[in-house]
C-alpha cells in the first residue's frame, strides 16, 4: 500500500481520475453528477489534483453559459497508469480485460 | 470516507467508468433529425437550381452543420477513443448500416411506384422512425458490450 500514490488513492479523487482517464475532457457538472458529490467537494478535490499537476481545469463559454472542463494532464495519465499497475501487482490480477460479449466484467 | 483496499480501488475504477458511460446518452432528436435533414437535402439537391434547391438542398446542409455544432455544445463529456470495445464498435457500425440498408431498400423496393420526391420522403421517413425506435436500445446494447473494458 505504501507505493500507491496518495493523491489518487482517496475515494473521490480516484473516481475523478478514473472518469477522466476514459475521457479527453469532461465538464465539471458531468463529473460532479457521475461521482455524486457536491460542487464544493468536487472543487476541493479537483484543486488538489490540479496542484499535483494531474488535472487541467479549463474555463470556457457555450453561448452565455460559462462551463468548466476537466481533463488529465500527461503527468496525470502517467500517474494513473502507474497507480493501476501498482494495484494490479498488489492484487495479482489485471484490470483491463480483452472486452467482448463473452468476456467477464471487471469485478 | 475510509481508505480503499486495492481490490475495492480496482473495482471502483470500473464502476465509475461504466456509470459515467451510462450517463451520457445521445439526444433522441439527433440521429432522427439528421436522417430527416439528409432526406430534405437529397430532395433539394435533386431539384433544378431554384428556390427548392437553395432552401432544401443548401439549407439542409447548413442544418446538418448546425445540428453537429449543437451536439458539440450539448455534450458534457468527450470520450477517449480507447473506451470503445471491438464488439461495441461493431454494434454501432451495424446500427448505422441498417439505417443505410433501410433507406436504399425501401427507396428501391418498397416505394418504387412513388413519384420522385415522395419516394425519397417515404424512405427517409422510415429511417427517421427507425432511429426514433432504436436509439435507446442501441445505446443499451453498446453499453453492455463496453462492459469489461477499463481504461487506465
Amino acid at each position: 500500500m505504501s507505493t500507491l500514490d496518495p493523491v489518487i488513492h482517496a475515494p473521490v479523487r480516484l473516481q475523478v481520475m478514473s472518469l477522466l482517464a476514459a475521457a479527453t475532457e469532461a465538464e465539471f457538472s458531468f463529473v460532479r453528477d457521475s461521482v455524486e458529490v457536491s460542487d464544493s467537494v468536487l472543487s476541493k478535490h479537483s484543486a488538489a489534483l490540479e496542484s499535483a499537476g494531474y488535472v487541467h481545469i479549463r474555463k470556457g463559454h457555450v453561448g452565455k453559459r460559462s462551463r468548466t472542463w476537466l481533463s488529465l494532464t500527461p503527468e496525470g495519465r502517467a500517474a494513473f497508469r502507474a497507480y493501476v499497475e501498482t494495484l494490479q501487482r498488489i492484487v495479482g490480477h489485471p484490470l483491463t480485460e480483452a472486452a467482448g460479449p463473452g468476456d467477464a466484467a471487471v469485478p | 470516507m475510509s481508505e480503499l483496499s486495492p481490490d475495492e480501488a480496482l473495482a471502483q475504477i470500473g464502476r465509475t467508468q461504466q456509470r459515467a458511460y451510462a450517463r451520457q446518452q445521445l439526444p433522441l432528436w439527433y440521429p432522427a433529425g439528421f436522417a430527416a435533414l439528409m432526406t430534405v437535402t437529397q430532395i433539394g439537391l435533386d431539384a433544378e437550381i431554384g428556390v427548392l434547391f437553395f432552401l432544401a438542398g443548401l439549407g439542409g446542409i447548413a442544418g446538418m452543420g448546425a445540428m453537429m455544432a449543437a451536439l458539440g455544445a450539448w455534450a458534457r463529456v468527450r470520450w477517449a477513443k480507447q473506451t470503445w470495445t471491438r464488439s461495441a464498435l461493431a454494434a454501432y457500425a451495424g446500427w448505422a448500416l441498417v439505417a443505410v440498408v433501410l433507406a436504399f431498400g425501401t427507396h428501391n423496393l418498397v416505394f418504387d411506384g412513388f413519384e420522385a420526391p415522395w419516394r425519397k420522403l417515404a424512405a427517409g421517413g422510415v429511417v427517421v422512425v427507425y432511429f426514433l425506435l432504436t436509439t435507446r436500445p442501441a445505446e443499451a446494447l453498446i453499453l453492455r458490450l463496453s462492459r469489461g473494458k477499463v481504461v487506465a
